[in-house]
């Protein structure tokens, strides 16, 4: 339930803020000039506000769609990601967003008409080849589509626009606007996955393994083409078994023809974010890991990570051929 | 919990129920306390309340502890009822431009309001907003050395269109505070525990005070030791056998080689 909506005044009489305002009337309505105010004080508890995230209604200046990182596609040459969102629904332990961002309230910008715009003259610039915009960088994509209806926005657009990928990245299983839809062949539902005992661990809020697995496989029956993301490769006790038993459970019932592809990605996270989680976190297992720091990130020491990668790796080519296994790697 | 009030009528119930005691060393500032509960009487507008703040900051006997700040006083405003208790989610300020947001994690009865804090007491009461003459200075200052969830502003509402300021008598002030108590003192408690949450394990400092003692460690090992002390928390391990490790250690360096050899072998998700 939110209970404080902050609002940007520029967008106060914008429909969507106006539709939010009557959808939660018992909010508090607070106005500021730019979300940032807010959103950027130094000294905010990132662990605290987790327990009770507000609303922040922002528009989105400035350059909407980036550029990913080179090691980062599954299959394209040009990638690019935007942000509709800032922060997430769940609370998982290693996600980095927690070190990125000074607060967890939720920034939804609310423009979402002008982040179309850039996608399309995006994806026009690069019309020779097909265009991949990666949406769940700072949020989950789906988790909370009831409250902004982001997906049922975007999904038309890009049905009239074929030579343009959009992956939607997510832990959630709230696909109903998905399911209430015909398949778009250009469009990728990516599920991120833990073994289950990690999962519980360090995946707060998340649904279950085996929730997300259905949900994916009800998604691929129905014709939407699927995405898995081993990422991030956690280091743990019965590392093979669990990982093992994880992609079989991934793969057991799984149309192989509505499979796009599969990521792998080692935990990794830049050096300033770790060192802020650590301290909001010191109690935490993961961070007391066999981590070190290199350059100006912070991963598992080279040789376990080599040896995860590389068992994941040879067990996923058990289910999969080569082509659709993807690794993210640093850049 | 460090209240700041401005009057005495104000702070005398809260007083009264925690049970807290004048301190008589010579301060600046009125200064009552129990064993968990800190309460500075600063007097009336901005630099009262900014000044009394950080006395109180610098005062404060449980250094270790994370510490939550709670402004408690009457306000005036251009909406709300008299007797209406509010927390400002908005801290305005008539001469600054900076506004303060005050991050609310807790779900409690009270309403939600924007405050301005005024240099003179306010006659024009614009709809939706309270006055006040402290909670800008006060937070200012309290947003320096505590994080924002934890510092607070409880107003109740002493005047508005209808009930001019000027009749507000320090028996009505203290009453409507009274009113309001049993709230603002549950609101307090819920900081306090939202500030242990994320305060430092006292048993994990206990243990790394222990150990720092055992060895001449440089500035740079006792930044690793309770580094690695913090971590075999992590993964449980037992606080004799670190000690004993460190003990049978022959140097600050060896025991730090040690230690982390020891606690190596757990550094792994279960």
């Amino acid at each position: 339930m939110i209970k404080n909506i902050y609002f940007e005044e520029k967008v106060e009489n914008h429909n969507r803020a106006q539709e939010f305002f009557s959808r939660f009337p018992k909010a508090a309505k607070i106005s500021c000039n730019h979300f940032k105010e807010v959103f950027n004080p130094s000294g905010q508890n990132f662990r605290l506000q987790k327990k009770n995230p507000s609303l922040i209604l922002a528009s989105q200046d400035g350059k909407k769609v980036h550029p990913i990182p080179s090691k980062y596609g599954v299959g394209g040459t040009s990638n690019f990601y935007f942000s509709h969102l800032f922060n997430c629904l769940y609370d998982c332990r290693y996600c980095f967003l927690q070190g990125m961002f000074p607060s967890a309230h939720y920034v939804l910008f609310i423009n979402y008409e002008e982040f179309w715009d850039d996608i399309r003259n995006k994806a026009d610039e690069v019309s020779n080849s097909p265009s991949w915009f990666f949406s769940g960088y700072d949020c989950d994509s789906l988790a909370l589509e009831s409250t902004t209806g982001f997906v049922d926005f975007f999904l038309p657009k890009f049905s009239k626009f074929p030579h343009a990928f959009l992956e939607l990245r997510t832990k959630s299983v709230n696909t109903r606007v998905l399911k209430n839809r015909e398949p778009l062949p250009n469009v990728i539902v990516a599920f991120s996955f833990t073994p289950e005992e990690i999962s519980r661990q360090l995946e707060h809020g998340v649904p279950s393994v085996s929730a997300r697995i259905k949900a994916m496989h009800q998604l691929a029956t129905l014709g939407w083409y699927v995405g898995i993301r081993i990422d991030p490769v956690i280091d743990c006790q019965e590392f093979e078994s669990r990982y093992a038993l994880l992609f079989h459970q991934l793969f057991d019932k799984l149309p192989q023809d509505s499979l796009h592809s599969v990521s792998l990605g080692a935990f990794r996270m830049p050096y300033g974010f770790f060192k802020k989680m650590d301290k909001l976190y010191p109690e935490e297992n993961l961070f007391a890991g066999k981590l070190t720091k290199n350059k100006n990130s912070v991963s598992y020491e080279l040789e376990i990570e080599t040896k995860r990668l590389d068992s994941c790796r040879s067990m996923l080519l058990e289910y999969i051929s080569s082509e659709k296994l993807f690794t993210c790697e640093m850049s | 919990m460090n209240f700041i009030v401005a009057l005495s009528c104000e702070a005398k119930p809260i007083i009264n129920e925690l049970r807290l005691t004048k301190q008589f060393s010579p301060t600046p500032f009125e200064v009552f306390r129990n064993d968990f509960h800190q309460l500075v009487v600063t007097g009336i507008g901005k630099v009262a309340a900014a000044a009394a703040t950080g006395f109180l900051l610098g005062s404060s006997t449980r250094k270790q502890e994370v510490q939550t700040y709670l402004n408690v006083g009457i306000a005036g405003h251009g909406t709300l009822q008299t007797n209406t208790a509010f927390i400002a989610n908005s801290i305005s300020d008539d001469q600054d431009k900076a506004i303060f947001y005050p991050p609310q994690i807790i779900d409690s009865d009270f309403e939600l309001s924007r405050l301005c804090t005024c240099s003179h007491p306010n006659q024009k009461y614009e709809k939706g907003l309270g006055f006040d003459m402290e909670a800008h200075a006060f937070y200012s200052i309290a947003s320096r050395s505590c994080t924002r969830e934890l510092i607070q502003v409880v107003k109740v509402v002493s005047d508005n269109e209808g009930q001019s300021f000027e009749y507000i008598r320090p028996t009505t002030v203290t009453e409507y505070i009274c009113n309001h108590l049993p709230s603002i003192l549950a609101f307090a408690q819920e900081l306090d525990a939202l500030a242990k949450e994320i305060s430092p394990d006292l048993e994990t400092l206990g243990l790394q005070e222990r150990a720092r003692k055992l060895h001449p460690f440089s500035q740079s090992q006792i930044f690793q030791l309770d580094r690695l002390i913090n971590h075999s928390r992590s993964f449980d391990l037992e606080e004799k056998h670190l000690i004993e490790l460190i003990e049978k250690s022959n140097s600050p360096k060896e025991a730090i080689y040690n230690l982390n050899t020891f606690i190596d072998q757990s550094r792994i998700l279960s």
